[in-house]
């Protein structure tokens, strides 16, 4: 490519063909972000629901504060959600450039 | 000191952690011999990213073990100690890192590191950035100045536990500790690194296990200890000890921006497959749920053990001398070192990666030859690793002060820079640089309480929130990305040569 068309900064974004793998890339991205944010306020919400009111008025599960029990299985939930979705909606690609995902621009 | 060990004890657990660094001088050994053996041409490559095919299992601990350090087994715990569960479960925010880091940046950077053969995490923003000189200026200041601040401090903490666990002096346990680091990273490179994380990962989980196993039996019937702590002091049992608003930006710093710390993110530069990181997320997920659940919880259980620890740090060594076996103990001193090892290590890859290849070869020497590269490679990376142990030796005083703003400071840095460079087109240079100070700058000034910014709560909240208005803003101010860089990081076809 020419040194004038790789520093142009006269360009249409549209003219750029995406690669389709970017765009499951930015898929998978949100997926990431809202497990995070669902992860938070779900153990959030759990703990400051359940664990209001005086210590002493606590109910016990299995030896923990309910809140605390409460909790640890949001998290052992979410561990579940979390290697499922690695393993069955996260996608498989080919990381470099071969005939047919990416590839040299000619000229 | 807080607990009374016969030499005998000492003996053991000195000599267990003895047993264990030497397993990691061999690996270190062995690095160098492969190290020594690789083509010229290749040094720098294969220094720092090794071919690019690392597997499931180094990939998952290298994220893992590389964040999770003296915080995790030393410092969360003691703050569990402390503060209470409330603190337990801030560090639950970190639970899903290696599925941020992966899911989020780890398929995009691995292609697109490909195709520029980045070889640091600065690289990703020096290439995306036209390689702004501002961009890298303050890439490489901050990741020495904080990264470097922060290893020196986990050298120092490690070195303390040393001293205190086995009665040798101080410096003897950092010699140890910067020998070991200085074998299998400087002159292993990532593959000497990724191998001995391999090893402490699996010395970390076997203290979390001893550690967790004897804790619960000595804490059964469980709700009575419970109890017992709760009557000691109910803020320790309550969520509510801090606001909602609180505890929620601490589950930023501690999951949100885990993409901006470059010792966790460079495993994407390095993984195989695709295949390797999906299950490299799998098995990291289960190794840091393992590791934070026991430790941080036992550190707040060790409440109704040991009522009254003048160093709440002292918490989890002081359980494991209490309820393991000598031998056991020792292998906990092994995990706490492995954690604090596995991040140095990490760290020191970073810290000499940015040196060398984004101010040694940008600026200082772009023509360098590849005899004189891995010279300098070599020993810039040794050179960081006695700077590290100076430092640790005669801290002085700023380095409490530089660590408080270190994580928190990089990431509010990086974050934005990095996933909108990833995902928007129109993120340029400027941007980029003002989102990097800005961020940088706010955090500094709103941990160190210098303005009253913060609202009640963590000091990153306001820093992601400059950092975002002045990239966003800053970058559609000013002119477009030029073409061929968008072409390579988001284009089907790209152009493989940058002209000259």
């Amino acid at each position: 490519m020419e040194k004038r068309e790789y520093y142009s900064r006269d360009y249409d974004f549209a003219e750029i063909e995406m690669d389709p793998r970017f765009l499951q890339c930015r898929k998978e991205m949100f997926i990431s972000f809202s497990t995070w944010l669902a992860f938070t306020a779900i153990s959030l919400a759990v703990a400051y629901g359940l664990g209001k009111g005086p210590v002493e008025e606590y109910k016990y599960i299995l030896g923990l504060p309910q809140w605390w029990f409460a909790v640890i299985v949001v998290s052992v939930v979410f561990t579940f959600i979390v290697i499922f979705l690695s393993l069955f909606v996260f996608q498989d690609m080919e990381l470099s450039d071969t005939a047919g995902t990416g590839g040299e621009k000619k000229g | 000191m807080e607990w009374e060990l016969s030499s005998a004890t000492r003996t053991v657990i000195l000599i267990t952690f003895i047993v264990y660094s030497i397993a990691l001088l061999v690996v270190g050994f062995y690095s160098k011999r492969r190290m020594d053996k690789t083509a010229l041409d290749k040094f720098v490559e294969e220094f720092y990213t090794g071919g690019r095919g690392m597997g499931s299992l180094v990939i998952a601990l290298m994220i893992a073990a590389g964040l999770c350090s003296a915080g995790t087994f030393l410092g969360g715990p003691g703050l569990g100690y402390s503060v209470g569960l409330t603190w337990v479960m801030v560090l639950f925010a970190q639970n899903f890192m290696n599925f941020y880091i992966l899911g989020e940046i780890g398929k995009k950077v691995g292609i697109v590191a490909r195709r520029i053969n980045a070889q640091s995490y600065l690289d990703l923003f020096v290439y995306r950035y036209n390689h702004n000189k501002m961009v890298g200026l303050i890439g490489v200041a901050g990741i020495v100045i904080f990264l470097g601040s922060y290893v020196v401090a986990q050298f120092v903490g490690g070195a303390r536990l040393f001293e205190s666990m086995t009665g040798q002096p101080y410096w003897l346990g950092l010699t140890i500790f910067a020998l070991v680091v200085l074998f299998y990273a400087a002159f292993g490179g990532i593959r000497g690194v990724s191998a001995a994380i391999v090893i402490q990962g699996l010395v970390m989980t076997a203290a979390v296990l001893a550690l967790f196993i004897g804790g619960l039996r000595f804490l059964l019937p469980l709700e009575s200890s419970v109890r017992s702590i709760a009557e000691m002091n109910p803020a320790l049992v309550t969520p509510w000890t801090w606001a909602p608003g609180y505890q929620f930006s601490m589950w930023v710093v501690f999951g949100l921006v885990m993409i901006g710390l470059p010792h966790g993110a460079m495993g994407c530069l390095v993984y195989k497959d695709t295949k390797a990181m999906h299950r490299a997320i799998v098995i990291g997920t289960i190794f840091v749920v393992l590791w934070t659940f026991a430790l941080v919880w036992m550190g707040h259980m060790t409440k109704a053990v040991f009522p009254n620890l003048a160093v709440p740090d002292h918490a989890i060594p002081t359980l494991a001398m209490r309820v393991l076996p000598p031998w056991l103990a020792g292998v906990t001193l092994a995990g706490v070192a492995g954690a604090i090892q596995s991040t140095i290590g990490a760290m020191v890859i970073v810290i000499s990666s940015t040196l060398v290849k984004d101010a040694y070869q940008a600026y200082i020497n772009p023509k360098a030859e590849p005899a004189k590269l891995k010279k300098v490679t070599i020993w810039s990376t040794v050179a960081i690793c006695v700077a590290i142990f100076l430092g640790a030796l005669f801290p002085p005083h700023a380095l409490e002060w530089i660590v408080v703003f270190a994580v928190g400071g990089l990431a509010s840095a990086f974050f934005w820079p990095l996933i909108l460079g990833l995902y928007w087109m129109r993120t340029n240079e400027h941007g980029a640089a003002a989102g990097m100070a800005g961020g940088m700058a706010t955090y500094i000034i709103g941990a160190g309480k210098y303005l009253p910014i913060t609202f009640g709560m963590n000091a990153i909240m306001v820093s992601l929130a400059v950092s975002l208005a002045l990239t966003v803003g800053v970058s559609l101010m000013t002119p477009k990305t030029p073409k061929g860089i968008i072409m390579t990081w988001f284009g089907r076809e790209y152009p493989k040569k940058v002209p000259a």
